[in-house]
Order: structure tokens, then sequence, then C-alpha cells
């Protein structure tokens, strides 16, 4: 039978608990509080992975690596920026990096779509109704852009382009592709203001 | 430019800042600017948050089930799964780190510039830590001898990292080429960027596909070329690689 009194503490400290304090609980060998932190985030870090490397298995071993480097490094500083944002960053700059050590010959987008886990979410509501908070939020705001900017914002960030190779892609000029990305960044703050605290 | 930036501009600034895409000229004014305003570091801040915020959009996928119990599980029993200790030894760590300070501080670049130069310090340790990655020490010629520096050569990843100082400011229509002399060849790598000061700090794509991977690259020429497309490096080489 459960406790009930226990069963509430649990949740309601696992529901509370700031990812500020899920960090240090974790920093102290707490290994329940990465736990906690990768039903948090767990499904933003694969998702990112999942898009810029295109294939599922490379995905769920970025997804460890990430977490792990969070167990055993002390390299996220609260001071600098949010949890998640520090995850989004390192994801990134690790997936990216991972692509362009391939080579440049494979054919990426030939994997994309035959890789795609559609397993059931292991997410509980709580965790669902946040995450599909933040996202609809985010996708409203990407919706309000033009859509060229969003392109080529989406270029830089997902496949790691530089600017002037998105500018040959879209044969315009190397301007326009900075102020296009420039502006669609500088739009996207004011609707977004709410989850950057 | 003089004065104080309009806040359009500033914000043009800071958003080129955190995706990277600052020019030069830019990149200097906006270190101005940092200096001058440091409480700006706080509004770059909150758009570096808001393009974290991207991933969000994704299609949501959920991660295999079994993933959360492997992450959990390796720290439980932190044995032979711990990947983190596979990577370089502490001795490795600093020889990284210590090239990483000497490039700012042979360039006297403030660290803050350097990491928006190559969008981030951990661009320059990810290419050290490559095994297919080489350093040559450049040495300038002639009008140039003054000129020095060292070249960053990742194979793997075809990208190079050039570090320089003393370099003078190209004419209108000429720039600096990077060549790699690898067997009886001599490939074109790449056109750079000179900063102020006649400094140089920059990433450029090699092509790849030139190299044969099996081939040492015997030397590494800088010379002054066209801007536009040279096949060969026709004008007098400014810079070799010391052999």
């Amino acid at each position: 039978m459960i406790d009930s009194k226990y069963y509430n503490y649990n949740l309601v400290n696992y529901l509370s608990q700031t990812d500020i304090e899920l960090f240090q609980a974790l920093k102290a060998g707490q290994p329940s509080a990465l736990g906690i932190l990768y039903d948090r985030y767990g499904k933003l870090v694969y998702g990112l992975s999942l898009r810029v490397l295109k294939n599922s298995q490379e995905a769920e071993d970025l997804t460890q690596e990430i977490f792990l480097n969070l167990w055993y490094r002390d390299n996220y500083n609260p001071t600098r920026g949010s949890l998640s944002s520090y995850l989004t960053i390192l994801t990134r700059s690790r997936a990216i990096d991972k692509i362009r050590s391939r080579g440049t010959n494979l054919k990426f987008l030939e994997r994309w779509g035959q890789n795609m886990s559609t397993q059931t979410s292991a997410h509980t509501p709580f965790e669902q109704a946040a995450l599909k908070e933040r996202s609809q939020c985010v996708r409203n705001a990407l919706a309000q852009l033009p859509q060229h900017y969003r392109q080529v914002l989406e270029m830089a960030y997902y496949e790691g382009l530089s600017q002037s190779e998105i500018a040959k892609q879209l044969n315009i000029p190397l301007g326009t592709v900075k102020t296009w990305a420039r502006q669609g960044l500088l739009k996207l703050k004011q609707p977004l203001q709410n989850l950057i605290n | 430019m003089s004065g104080s930036p309009t806040p359009e501009h500033l914000e043009e600034l800071m958003a080129g800042y955190v995706l990277g895409n600052l020019g030069s000229e830019e990149a200097e004014e906006f270190r101005k600017l940092l200096i001058k305003n440091p409480e700006l570091i706080q509004e770059v801040n909150r758009l570096q948050e808001v393009l974290g915020l991207l991933p969000y959009a994704l299609p949501q996928v959920s991660p295999p089930q079994h993933l959360r119990s492997a992450i959990v599980e390796a720290v439980k029993t932190p044995v032979k799964t711990n990947p983190i200790r596979k990577l370089p030894t502490p001795g490795w760590g600093r020889v990284v780190s210590s090239v990483v300070a000497v490039f700012a501080l042979a360039l006297g670049i403030n660290n803050y510039i350097l990491r928006q130069e190559l969008k981030n310090t951990k661009d320059v340790i990810t290419v050290m830590q490559h095994p297919e990655t080489h350093l040559f020490s450049i040495k300038g010629k002639g009008n140039i001898a003054t000129a020095s520096g060292s070249v960053l050569m990742d194979i793997a990843a075809d990208k190079a990292i050039i570090a320089l100082q003393n370099i003078p400011t190209p004419a209108e229509g000429q720039a600096y080429w990077l060549w790699a002399v690898v067997g009886d060849k001599t490939i074109r790598c790449g056109q750079f960027d000179i900063g102020s000061n006649g400094k140089v700090l920059d990433k450029i794509s090699i092509p790849g596909d030139s190299y044969d991977h099996n081939t040492e690259i015997s030397q590494l020429l800088i010379t002054l070329e066209s801007s536009q497309d040279p096949r060969q490096p026709s004008r007098a080489i400014m810079m070799v690689s010391a052999s």
C-alpha cells in the first residue's frame, strides 16, 4: 500500500524543486536529481540531437553524453543562464561538431525520417504540460516571423552553416543573410520574454 | 563610428554577437561598447536564452525508455561506463588550455572577443582534441618579416584556425589566402579575414575532398592574391610555415 504522505511529499518535492536546486543536489552526489532533470529536459536534448544528427542511435548516445557531462563535470554556471539554455547550447555544439567530423560526403538527408522514434512518452502529465506550453509558445513566436527570417535562423542553428554558406545556398547576399538572422532573433525576444527569466 | 550607437544598431550588434555573425569591424565596435557598458552582457545573455529556446519548437519525439535508466544507472555505478573518464588526461587538458591562453595573450585579444571570433574557445579545444589536428608555426617573409602566428589544421573536420599578428591590411580587391603543400600539389585552403590592428583570428573551412588524408601537409603558405577565386598562388609568398 502506498504511504500517501510520503507520496505527496515526493510529488510536491519533484514538481517544486527548481533547476538550480536540482543541480546543487546533483553536485552533492544525488543520482535522483539527475533523473528528475532528465525527465524535464531529456526530450528537449534528444529532440535537438535528433534534429541535428538525423540518426536515432547517435542522438541517444549524445543525450547520454550530455546528461553524464552534467553529472561528472562542473561546467554549468547558474549565474550565466538557465540550465535549459546551457543544455541546448551544449547539445547543439556537440551535435554540430559530430556532423562536421563525419566528413563532407555523407548524405544526411537520406537518413532523415528513417530514424524517427515513435515510442510513446514516458513523461508525467506535469512535464508534458510544461513542455507543451513552452513548445507552443516558441512555435507561435516562430510562426509570426517572416518565413525567410525563420529559414536563415534555422539553417544557422540546426545545420551549423556559416552565414556565407547560407548566402550561397539561398543565392542571396551575405549582408541580407546576416540582417535576416539578426532581425529574426530580435523579433523572437518580445513574444518569448516570459520564458527567459 | 563615433558617438553612441542607436538602440537599433546596438540590438543588431548584440544579435550578431549571439549568432556569431559579426564582421571584424562590427566585432571591434562591439568589443569597445562592451568595455564601456559591461551591463550589455545581460541583454546578450537574454538573447542567448531566446536562441536556446528554438529547439522547443521541434516536433516532440520521446527518447527510448531505456535511455533514462541507462543514464541514472551509469551514475549510480560509476565504473567502466563513465565516458568522461575516457576523455583526455589532465595533462592534455592543461596543454590545450594553455595553447588557448597563449593564442589570446599573443594576440592581445580579449577573451570575450576571442569567443566571438571563434564562436567559442571550445572550437579551439575541440579542434585540438581531434587526432588529425596539426599545429603549424608560421612566419612572415620580406616586407612583413615581423608577421607571425599559428595555424591549426583540423583535417578530420575540414577546418583551419588561423591566428596571426602584424599583418598589413590588403589593398582593395586583394586578400590573404592560405595554401597547403601536400605531396607535389599546392592546395588552396581558403581566404581569411584581417581583424583590427593587423591581427587575424579566423576559422575557415578547408576543402576536405582535395586531400589524400594519408599524405602529410609538408608546408603551409600564405599569399596575397586577388580576393576573387585564385587557382594558384601567383603572387609573392608572404608567410611560410616553419619546416
